[in-house]
């Protein structure tokens, strides 16, 4: 690595590398336009001809509807779930510590290392009978991303100075004031993260819902896509319509918040 | 003002939900592991080691053993080293720097089914990107079926893993070389030393931070891979590509409760051996700094 | 940090939108159905409607089925009844294991295909779970003798009501590719090999294989067994296997399956990447005559008729049975598959009802139109594609027999998965006992008497 690389054939290579990125995306986006027999060659020619059908059929299936408003519903309520209960664990973890919440903390550390134990989540969803339910989903979510968040809040935690609370309590301002109006509103900014990364991950997620529901109406988008690619792999087209009407949720949140995104994982991954 | 003040209820929300459903799963995931449930049968007979005796029978489980291992491994050390490349490159001074840096974090955001529908089309023998590349530059000999060659298809599912991956490794490296003084990191302003020596003695241990979360992250995501496998292979061709996850998919759709259980207990104790140790060390370093 | 409030402000207040709305279509939830339910207007009741109040029925189906005949026999049912039913079409790979969990929680669908034989009553215990139909009026008449007979169990009961039409594997093959290399179908197995080899010289792929799908690579070997497994064991020798009295690596003509399908692939007469083949591409190749033949099931008709158009199938489309050594073969037919009513259905009585419209012969015919086959129906009638009349002549002449699959309770487990293995090592031994002892698991499994 002797030679000098001068940026302009950085930004080559760098471009070059976004294209290998880019060019799948590309891929699907025209396909997602050939008819039939066209869209299985998988090529990146623009379509001869432009198929709004794929599209139309896309948006005409009453269960590919039914799965965006499953997961529209259950991201919004996990991440309600999640910020909540995370952020007031992590507030009182951080701030009166002690061992018991020191345990609870590793225990919630070590739920971001190890993998769930689904199968028998069934059996425990279906003793609490809610097998099934949207509750049972929603709880099993919320129970998954609640180390993550838990841990992330409480490394922002301590860049609150406690002589906030000092203050508030001398005020006469009780505790759960002190929690809604004085610390969320300053840990807002790792809330956002957290809401971003539970939106991805619960609108993302196979395996739950794979595992959790067997009512096909209460499954989530990406569950009617598995459904959908084995009914309709002969017709690619509207194959891939339906990934491009799946993913550009997530894609069009990326995109306008994808600073706090990128910045609040990070900020929270480095600083642990 | 004094901890104890602090009301203790404010965790028990968190603490109730994590305790019912995360822990309670794994406590009696290790019960259910030693029975015969199946869906076939009402009664849960408790049959002691007989699913693990079996288990460590079957050639199945040493091949989703190892290919998780290689998996895991392969695209720790890959996602890190694209990554810190990456990172290294949009950390000059790029006109293209942020759109760039948007750009290669994208496929983290994207569903890994979706992805794994999107890479099946890209890896066709005949009509599929990759092998239409090396045909038209005349390499014919690269042209393979690259998901369904036993000799290959591991292999691709890694590859098209840190295409997904590789973006996440790059911003927390981003995150990591603010910190770290722009001359020493530009490769323009190169004088004498080589880059290499500078890199390895002076940018990478100021990037330790990063990496160790990079690594611990990257061991634990890649020994829990799933989906993506499950769309590319099926954990085919035969059994060459099955991952711990597939096996106890399969599984558990034919009906064997316990036996998938007993599968997840294993993959459990081998991601704790793995992850523990690695967090211990993230912790031990975070006392010392 | 101003701007970071109105994010954090705009989210909350876009999810809790979002969440409300979400919430707000599902109160009163009736299975499944809360947005249409609301959406239908209510003036919209036909005459004949009954007084009660319509409901919604659920009805399972495998998604590798195709739904359009059940949709259009469905609005049908609507409009006469006012009942409407909600199809879920679940992952063909997961139905069965899907439809149990439901049962044990108590979510039991309202009617569900299932696939056929009387192995499924004791797979979904029957007895406990599903509605008995043998002295149900207004079923049987209509439905064919041997049909009737093929759904009752040794105890003359009756769990599931025979839907749809006797299906069929075999090779099926494009007639303009036979005409092309000048062939014509085989007389035995050797001539099926000369065949190929013709077709080879001649710059066409002989056989497709889907190994990727997995499932295509089982035809071979179920429809080999009907021309030259049962003759070796015969029926005596299927009651042994279903008790596992009798192992299948101990069937001689059975190896000769996996030999056969070696020499296939040491020969080179299947397609060039045989590993990567599926369903969706035979399809392709088959229509467009780059492939002479296929071991297929009949499913494979609906789908090319998609692409190419009836005419294709009716002109263009052939079917003869596996060869044996000495004459064309035997025929393999599968029995139509079954409706099933749990006996806890949340609607029993319109699920009854539904099931009756079903086999009613103006549904049947509905059904027949969209999906020609041979029927099971008394007076239906279906216009019969070429390749069907071909297994209409063998099941007339008595060269027919049913698919062993239909035959055994235990299945043959991931056979695909062992045949992938195969294809790729040509290990006949290890493929065999594999198939052996997935067989055995399964029935252990399931908890049959003798396994």
């Amino acid at each position: 690595m002797k030679a000098k690389l001068s940026p302009v054939i950085l930004e080559i290579v760098a471009v070059a590398l976004a294209l290998v990125i880019l060019i799948p995306f590309f891929m699907i986006f025209v396909n997602s336009f050939k008819g039939i027999r066209e869209s299985a060659l998988f090529g990146l020619s623009l379509p001869t001809t432009w198929e709004l059908d794929n599209y139309r059929e896309v948006l005409s299936q009453d269960n590919i509807l039914r799965g965006f408003k499953n997961s529209f519903l259950m991201s919004a309520l996990v991440v309600l779930c999640v910020n909540l209960f995370a952020s007031m664990a992590a507030f009182v973890i951080q701030r009166r510590g002690g061992k018991f919440l020191q345990g609870i903390y590793m225990a919630f550390i070590m739920g971001l290392i190890v993998p769930v134990s689904i199968v028998p989540t069934i059996r425990l969803m279906d003793m609490l009978h809610m097998k099934g339910s949207y509750l049972s989903i929603i709880m099993y979510y919320t129970a998954v991303l609640l180390p993550f968040s838990v841990f992330l809040l409480v490394g922002f935690m301590k860049s609150v100075p406690r002589e906030l609370d000092e203050a508030a309590v001398l005020e006469g301002c009780g505790y759960f004031r002190l929690y809604f109006r004085i610390i969320l509103p300053l840990v807002s900014t790792v809330l956002v993260t957290v809401s971003i990364v539970v939106i991805v991950s619960v609108w993302n997620d196979f395996f739950g819902p794979f595992y959790l529901v067997t009512d096909s109406t209460k499954w989530t988008i990406v569950l009617q896509v598995f459904n959908f690619v084995t009914l309709y792999s002969t017709n690619w087209g509207v194959v891939f319509a339906f990934m491009l009407v799946v993913i550009a949720p997530v894609l069009l949140i990326y995109l306008f918040l994808q600073r706090y995104i990128i910045d609040g994982l990070t900020a929270g991954s480095v600083k642990g | 003002m004094e901890r104890k003040k602090y009301p203790l209820f404010f965790s028990f929300p968190a603490i109730i939900v994590f305790l019912l459903f995360f822990i309670t799963p794994t406590v009696i995931g290790i019960y259910y592991s030693f029975t015969d449930w199946n869906i076939n049968a009402d009664e849960i007979k408790f049959i002691g080691l007989d699913n693990y005796r079996e288990l460590f029978n079957e050639p199945r489980l040493k091949k989703a053993f190892t290919n998780t291992l290689i998996f895991a491994a392969a695209v720790t050390v890959l996602q890190n080293v694209t990554g810190i490349a990456l990172a290294l490159i949009l950390n000059e001074k790029l006109k293209l720097r942020n759109l760039l840096r948007m750009i290669f974090f994208m496929p983290y955001v994207i569903a890994p089914l979706v992805i794994g529908y999107i890479f099946r089309a890209i890896y066709h023998p005949e009509h599929g990107i990759v092998n239409r590349i090396f045909d038209s530059v005349g390499l014919d000999s690269m042209m393979q079926d690259w998901l369904n060659d036993p000799r290959f298809a591991l292999f691709t599912i890694i590859v098209t893993d840190i295409w997904r991956v590789a973006g996440f490794s790059m911003v927390v490296y981003l995150a990591g070389l603010q910190f770290i003084p722009k001359d020493l990191t530009e490769c323009a302003s190169i004088d004498g030393a080589s880059y290499w020596t500078r890199f390895k003695h002076v940018v990478f241990p100021l990037l330790a931070p990063a990496f160790t979360v990079n690594v611990l992250l990257a061991m634990i995501g890649s020994m829990k891979v799933f989906e993506i496998v499950m769309v590319l292979t099926e954990g085919g061709p035969g059994y060459t590509t099955e991952v711990f996850y597939t096996y106890i998919r399969n599984t558990f759709s034919s009906g064997e409760m316990g036996y998938a259980t007993a599968i997840n207990m294993l993959l459990f104790v081998l991601v704790t051996l793995v992850g523990v140790p690695v967090l211990m060390a993230m912790k031990k370093r975070e006392v010392e700094m | 940090m101003y701007k970071m409030k109105a994010i954090y402000v705009w989210l909350t207040m876009m999810l809790m939108m979002t969440a409300l709305a979400a919430c707000g279509g599902n109160n009163g939830e009736q299975p499944g159905t809360a947005a249409e339910g609301s959406d239908q207007p209510a003036s919209e009741s036909p005459a004949s409607a009954p007084a009660k109040d319509p409901v919604t029925l659920t009805f399972l189906i495998p998604n590798t089925d195709d739904v359009t005949p059940y949709n259009e026999i469905f609005k049908a049912f609507e409009e006469k009844t006012g009942n409407k039913v909600e199809v879920q079409a679940l992952p063909g790979g997961d139905y069965d294991n899907m439809l149990k969990t439901r049962f044990s929680t108590g979510d039991f669908p309202d009617v569900f295909l299932m696939q056929p034989g009387t192995k499924q009553y004791v797979k979904l215990r029957a007895d406990e779970t599903l509605y008995e139909w043998s002295g149900e009026a207004g079923v049987w008449d209509n439905v064919i003798d041997s049909i009737v007979e093929f759904q009752k169990n040794a105890d003359g009961k009756a769990y599931g009501v025979p839907f749809g039409k006797t299906g069929m594997m075999g090779v099926f093959y494009n007639k303009d590719v036979f005409a092309k290399v000048g062939v014509e179908p085989p007389a035995n197995y050797a001539d099926l090999i000369e065949i190929a080899k013709k077709v080879k010289a001649a710059g066409i792929t002989p056989f497709y294989e889907g190994v990727k799908d997995g499932w295509p690579t089982q035809v071979f070997y179920l429809t080999g067994w009907v021309s030259q497994v049962d003759q070796e064991i015969g029926d005596e020798g299927v009651r042994k296997l279903d008790k596992n009295e009798l192992k299948l690596s101990e069937i001689a003509a059975l190896k000769d399956l996996f030999v056969k399908s070696k020499e296939l692939k040491e020969l080179g007469l299947f397609q060039k990447n045989t590993l990567s083949g599926t369903f969706d591409e035979l399809q392709n190749e088959m229509g467009e005559g780059k492939v002479a033949m296929a071991f297929m099931l009949d499913g494979i008709l609906p789908q090319l008729e998609k692409k190419f158009g009836k005419d294709f199938v009716r002109d263009k489309i052939g079917f003869f049975p596996f060869p044996s050594a000495t004459d064309t073969g035997t025929a393999m037919i599968t029995p139509p598959n079954q409706l099933m009513v749990p006996s806890k259905a949340k609607n029993l009585e319109a699920a009854k009802e539904l099931v009756k419209f079903m086999i009613s012969s103006e549904s049947v015919n509905m059904f027949y139109a969209s999906h020609p086959g041979i029927p099971i129906f008394k007076g239906a009638t279906s216009e019969l594609y070429p390749v069907q009349q071909t297994v209409q002549q063998y099941i007339d002449s008595g060269k027919s027999k049913v698919n062993v699959q239909n035959r055994l309770t235990a299945s043959f487990l991931d056979l695909g998965k062992t045949l992938q293995s195969f294809h790729i090592s040509g290990d006949v031994d290890a493929a065999i006992k594999e198939m052996d002892t997935n067989y055995v698991k399964d029935g252990n499994s399931k908890r049959l008497e003798g396994f």
